[in-house]
């Protein structure tokens, strides 16, 4: 049964049961009260009675009016004490007797004063008979009034033992009620309280395995049970908590960082292991004592302020000196303030770690990077840096030396800005590349402070240790000089030294030129392909100084012979070759050759000798809508007709 | 256990044989209301639980019961005190051990066609009753009540079973008898029957007799008998709804005509001072009538009154001083 409706039903089964004694002791008391008047009555018409029978007697033997009136009154004192009224005495058959003799009673007695008092022998006779009736009824009053009274008196009696046991019991009952409900109290109330009580001292206590294991189907026992779980939840909340704690005191154990809580009160709630790396703390002595006792009045006066400050709400970072493992180092403190819901702040984090081969790692830095940029700042070179986002993030003094640009004003800035648009497209492509991963080098000029500046450009990819491209190095340098030693070293490669007429390989570049543009222009271009006749029967008689005149001055005539925008170049050892241009008859072609011929027919002096010296010629026409020719093709065309020249007797020509 | 055995075993041979050593006991009862609680002692069955081995014998007045009681034929009978009161003058062998009721049963019933419209028209005429009875000595007292000389009246003697049809025979023009005759003769007459008055003449005391000298033998008996008549008085007055059926069916008469015989009895079982003043009177009643020789005395009717048995039975029962 739930406590609420047994405390219900046993206020209800008190209140009944009160109700109930009050009312039969009430009832008993009352019908005692009336047992005793009723026994008070019959008691008076007992009396009455017998002064009644004396009555009849005193008349049976007087025959006075005296007595006669007596007994009248007599009798009408007794059947007044015996009106109907007293509903209790209905039942009694006494009473019933006495009324009944009481209402008959009269009429004998009338008839008896009726007799005349003579000695006459029936009226005697009926005198006697009258008065022995009258008698006789009379002691049976007198019997009936004892039986009543008797009867009273056990009914009294008995409502006197009923009181007497009320009176005992209901008291009893009372107080076994009272035990009764003491001892519910006691059973469903106390001891389950007191249990709960219990559990909760020893739970508070971290007795976090005891439990009530009540059954009760009571709310105690709910509530027994609901403790015993919240108990259950409680410990295992406790042991992940411990658990937690443990992992989080073996994780902050091993970090290289002091880490702490203090709380308001500046006392530290935590501290890991790495504070025994301070001079004289031993981590767990820490807890419990203030940051001024646990870091000495020094360490305080520096974070003193910050304690302060963080409980305030401001978060606090800052460095000092201390020994650390006995050498002197640098501390990184940072303060957090540890802030519940409403805003307060309970406490503050405390992490710190030794950054003193940061702050020599960074003095060394530093230092090296002033070193570099010393030397960048005095290599000839453009030595810049851009970042992934094409922003300039270096530029060494190059730059203002050899385009008067102060970079001070230009790191951080897009790329675009600080070149310029047009340049800045012009790179762009290259730019992209290098950020992509690729090494690109070019070549370019720059101008600045009045001169410009052959280029040499590379741009290399910045890759971290994942290889992602973090920027790029620009490196330029000025390669002038050396493009002006290349441009001689290829000019004397396209030319021939002794006639300074274009070789092979320049002729190699311009055939394949002219062609293009024949077919560019729709003009024709002619190739002729010419040697010396007998050429090495002077080399062989004459000497190759002599041969070597005779081919200079050979160079001479044909360049001579030709329009200043054909090209004559020496192939090799006597072969010649002339490339016209522009042509719109193949006409024109055969004229020049003849032209040549006849060049050549004038007499070469040289070194005193006076030669005769001839030249035959192939010619190859290639007109611009014969569609494409290689230059080798029309090589190979020109030598056939050189051939058939040759073949010709030389001196001649002939096209092929 | 060797003790208890023979214990238990004593004790179920006594309880096999207590049965057999109780005494039978004959008990001779008038028919009539007046013997109501031994119809209801005997329909409860309240003389077997209190041990008492009840024979009882049926007869048609307390007369013919105290006659069966004296020729032996019974161990104790129900008859009106008249009976002891008139056999102290001659054998007083009888004794009273206890009152059953009192009542007044008895009266005068009369034919208005034989010119009995009242009770002073009964000079001349023929009224029966059953000599020697109780209802003699009622009809001589309500003679002498109403101012009749009883020699002015023709008596004729009827035995009790013939009353009602010497009324019905016109044998008499009255009768002086008791119930349930004397209502069964009047309903018979019908508008015929003259209604007379019933003073308080007489109060009958129906009672328990015994014989003095067989007292002795069953006094045991008896005080088991009384017991069981005490509870049946008291059931009487506790329960009159079912002491009217048991009435009703015993005497064969309806249910209202039952309640009203309760109505006019008193069934406390007792020994009063009244008795023995009822008794006295009917002594010197004996004398005056011719009951009892001329010159005749009554013992001392106290001794007709054996109070001993019933203040064992039932103590507080008896008032009277002896």
């Amino acid at each position: 049964m739930r406590i609420r409706s047994l405390l219900l039903a046993a206020i209800v089964a008190a209140a009944v049961l009160g109700t109930l004694a009050a009312g039969v002791v009430t009832t008993a008391a009352s019908l005692e009260n009336a047992a005793a008047e009723t026994q008070s009555r019959a008691q008076n018409v007992s009396h009455e009675v017998t002064g009644l029978l004396t009555l009849t007697q005193e008349y049976a033997r007087y025959m006075e009016p005296r007595a006669a009136e007596q007994w009248h009154l007599r009798q009408a004192s007794i059947a007044k004490a015996l009106q109907p009224g007293d509903e209790a005495q209905q039942g009694n058959g006494a009473v019933a007797g006495l009324r009944s003799l009481a209402r008959d009673l009269p009429e004998l007695f009338s008839r008896l004063e009726e007799i005349p008092k003579t000695s006459e022998s029936f009226d005697m006779r009926r005198r006697e008979a009258l008065l022995d009736q009258l008698l006789t009824s009379t002691q049976a009053m007198s019997d009936y009034a004892d039986q009543w009274f008797q009867d009273v008196a056990v009914a009294r009696q008995r409502a006197q033992k009923r009181f007497q046991i009320v009176a005992f019991t209901t008291p009893m009952v009372m107080l076994l009620m009272f035990m009764l409900l003491t001892w519910v109290v006691r059973q469903r109330l106390l001891l389950p309280v007191q249990r709960l009580a219990e559990a909760a001292a020893l739970v508070g206590e971290g007795h976090l395995g005891h439990r009530i294991s009540s059954d009760a189907p009571d709310e105690l026992g709910e509530l027994a049970r609901r403790f015993d779980a919240m108990t259950a939840a409680v410990s295992a909340s406790r042991d992940q908590a411990a658990h937690a704690a443990k992992r989080l005191r073996a994780v902050t154990d091993n970090l290289p960082t002091m880490i702490a809580y203090v709380d308001r009160d500046e006392r530290f709630r935590f501290a890991n292991d790495q504070y025994r790396r301070l001079p004289g703390i031993d981590p767990a002595s820490l807890i419990g004592k203030t940051v001024k006792e646990g870091l000495g009045d020094e360490a305080y006066a520096v974070v003193g302020p910050c304690l302060a400050a963080t409980f305030a709400g401001e978060r606090q970072q800052f460095e000092r000196m201390s020994l650390v493992d006995g050498k002197p180092s640098w501390l990184r403190s940072e303060y957090l303030p540890d802030i519940d819901e409403h805003g307060q702040v309970l406490g503050l984090y405390a992490m710190t770690i030794d950054v003193t081969e940061r702050r020599e790692a960074g003095a060394r830095l530093r230092d090296s990077e002033t070193r570099l940029r010393q030397i960048t700042d005095n290599l000839p070179v453009l030595i810049s840096y851009v970042d992934s986002q094409q922003r300039l993030a270096f530029a060494n003094a190059t730059f203002k030396s050899w385009l008067g640009v102060e970079t001070e004003g230009m790191i951080g800035r897009p790329m675009c800005e600080v070149v310029g648009t047009q340049t800045f497209e012009a790179r762009r492509d290259k730019m992209e590349r290098a950020l992509q991963g690729e090494r690109v080098e070019f070549e370019g000029e720059i101008t600045g402070q009045g001169v410009t500046r052959a280029t040499q450009t590379a741009y290399i990819p910045d890759r971290d240790a994942d290889g992602t491209v973090q920027g790029l190095y620009a490196l330029t340098s000025d390669v002038s000089s050396l493009k002006r030693v290349e441009q001689q070293l290829k000019a004397l490669a396209r030319f021939d030294t002794l006639t300074g007429l274009p070789n092979r390989l320049h002729y190699n570049e311009k055939l394949p030129e002219a062609l293009a543009r024949s077919a560019r222009t729709g003009n024709g271009v002619a190739l002729m392909f010419l040697d010396i006749d007998h050429f090495k029967a002077i080399n062989d008689s004459l000497g190759h100084a002599t041969g070597d005149a005779v081919l200079k001055e050979f160079a001479k005539r044909l360049q001579k012979s030709v329009r200043a925008t054909d090209t004559v170049a020496r192939l090799a050892g006597d072969e010649f070759v002339a490339i016209l241009e522009g042509l719109h008859d193949v006409a024109v072609v055969t004229l020049m050759a003849d032209k040549i011929i006849a060049e050549m027919n004038m007499p070469f002096i040289v070194d005193e000798h006076i030669l005769k010296v001839t030249t035959s010629v192939g010619i190859s026409y290639h007109s611009a809508h014969a569609g494409e020719v290689s230059p080798d093709a029309l090589l190979d065309r020109a030598d056939k007709a050189l051939y058939e020249a040759k073949s010709a007797g030389r001196n001649v020509h002939r096209m092929a | 256990m060797r003790r208890v055995l023979p214990i238990a075993l004593l004790l179920a041979g006594w309880l096999q044989l207590a049965p057999a050593l109780a005494h039978e006991l004959r008990l001779a009862v008038s028919a009539g209301p007046v013997s109501l609680p031994v119809y209801v002692a005997e329909a409860q069955g309240y003389f077997r639980s209190e041990g008492a081995d009840v024979k009882t014998l049926g007869c048609g007045s307390g007369k013919q019961c105290v006659e069966m009681l004296q020729q032996g034929q019974a161990d104790a009978a129900t008859a009106a005190e008249l009976l002891v009161s008139l056999n102290s003058f001659t054998k007083a062998d009888l004794s009273i051990v206890a009152t059953l009721s009192s009542s007044h049963q008895i009266r005068v019933v009369a034919r208005r066609s034989a010119g009995v419209p009242q009770a002073q028209d009964l000079k001349g005429k023929r009224v029966g009753t059953v000599a020697g009875t109780s209802a003699e000595y009622y009809l001589d007292t309500w003679l002498l009540f109403q101012g009749v000389d009883r020699s002015h009246v023709k008596l004729v003697p009827l035995p009790a079973d013939r009353v009602a049809a010497a009324m019905q025979n016109h044998e008499v023009d009255a009768i002086a008898i008791w119930e349930p005759i004397a209502s069964t003769v009047a309903d018979a007459l019908k508008d015929d029957l003259a209604t007379m008055p019933t003073p308080r003449v007489y109060t009958q005391h129906f009672a328990l007799v015994t014989s003095r000298h067989k007292a002795a033998a069953v006094e045991a008996e008896i005080v088991k008998l009384l017991r069981a008549l005490a509870r049946a008085s008291q059931l009487i007055a506790r329960e009159p709804a079912t002491a009217t059926q048991i009435l009703a069916a015993r005497l064969h008469i309806t249910d209202a005509q039952a309640t009203a015989y309760l109505a006019s009895h008193d069934y406390s079982l007792n020994l009063d001072q009244s008795l023995v003043s009822t008794m006295e009177s009917q002594a010197r009643w004996a004398l005056r009538s011719g009951q009892a020789a001329k010159g005749g005395s009554a013992v001392n009717l106290l001794r007709a009154i054996e109070p001993g048995l019933l203040r064992i039975a039932v103590p507080g029962a008896v008032s009277l001083v002896q």
